[in-house]
């Protein structure tokens, strides 16, 4: 249990940095889908966050945001953030679609740039970057 | 097909019904349905990370205890083979604790033995009845578990 004055204040800079880059994340995505005027976005603020290390160090639960897609009116797509602490990866962050989900991990170390990997299963292989492309496939963007 | 990728196909077809249910539900803004979905898709995540850790564990024991058996085997100056002499060479065996078992099979000073370690950490808190909201990135553990299964060796 980390449980220092310094540690706790290292874990809520890595919470602040997690909201950081999930603002970073939906900017991204509404800078891409701004030109298509029949894609929307709505925000809601509905993920609660509150991890194992938070609640082990008293740091307070937080509300996060989903990001909604919506195209003609219906929703498509819902991104939402999973976690941060995951073993492996620096976060994981959730693209909900009728025929599953995408997960996108966050491979960076702490504190570094994120570098974003989508994994859609049933498929084995290996991770596919997540850019522009990658999206507007998937949203089936032609 | 390896049992990691076995195991990933079946765990990704329960989590995309999931992943249905719950689009479904935002669309009709159903609420109770969707924290419903949201909490079988976490508890699926614990349920197939439990089952991988059971077969990354049995490959670690495996190759531990190969590498125990040749050790003794081999190694003809007593004063060399005396350390590998009391370590069991039956896999099954507790006598030998996990992560010892790993340090075997990887330096304990290196960011892999780590990973494993945080895996191992993991398994305990989900399978002792711990937090039981802490995350998972299954294919995350898939990759790693197969590249620590190739490199992890006797």
């Amino acid at each position: 249990m980390i449980d220092t004055t310094i540690s706790k204040k290292h874990l809520e800079e890595r919470v602040n940095d997690w909201e950081k880059r999930i603002f970073d994340l939906y900017s991204l995505i509404e800078k891409w889908l701004a030109p298509l005027s029949l894609y929307k976005i709505k925000k809601r603020n509905d993920v609660r966050m509150y991890e194992e290390f938070m609640q082990r160090n008293n740091i307070p639960e937080r509300t996060l945001t989903s990001l909604d897609i919506y195209f003609k009116g219906s929703i498509v797509a819902t991104i939402k953030p999973i976690g941060l602490w995951i073993v492996g990866t620096n976060g994981r962050v959730d693209i909900l679609v009728s025929q599953g989900a995408v997960m996108l991990v966050d491979i960076s170390e702490s504190f570094d740039s994120p570098i974003w990997v989508a994994h859609k299963g049933p498929k084995i292989g290996k991770e596919k970057e997540f850019n522009k492309e990658y999206f507007f496939n998937l949203l089936g963007v032609s | 097909m390896n049992i990691f990728e076995e195991l990933k196909t079946l765990y990704s077809e329960i989590d995309n019904y999931y992943v249905k249910q719950l689009v479904e539900a935002r669309r009709d803004a159903d609420e109770e349905k969707e924290n419903e979905f949201s909490r079988r898709r976490e508890l699926n995540d614990h349920a197939y990370y439990l089952f991988m850790f059971t077969r990354f564990e049995d490959h670690i024991r495996e190759q531990s205890s190969k590498l125990i058996k040749e050790s003794q085997d081999n190694i003809t100056d007593w004063g060399k083979r005396r350390p590998w002499d009391i370590l069991p060479t039956d896999k099954q065996s507790d006598k030998l604790f996990f992560l010892n078992r790993v340090s075997l099979l990887v330096d304990k000073g290196s960011h892999h033995y780590q990973t494993i370690k945080n895996y191992y950490d993991l398994r305990n808190t989900i399978g002792h009845g711990g937090i039981f909201s802490t995350p998972v990135s299954i294919p995350t553990v898939v990759n790693d578990f197969n590249q620590y299964s190739r490199t992890l060796q006797a």
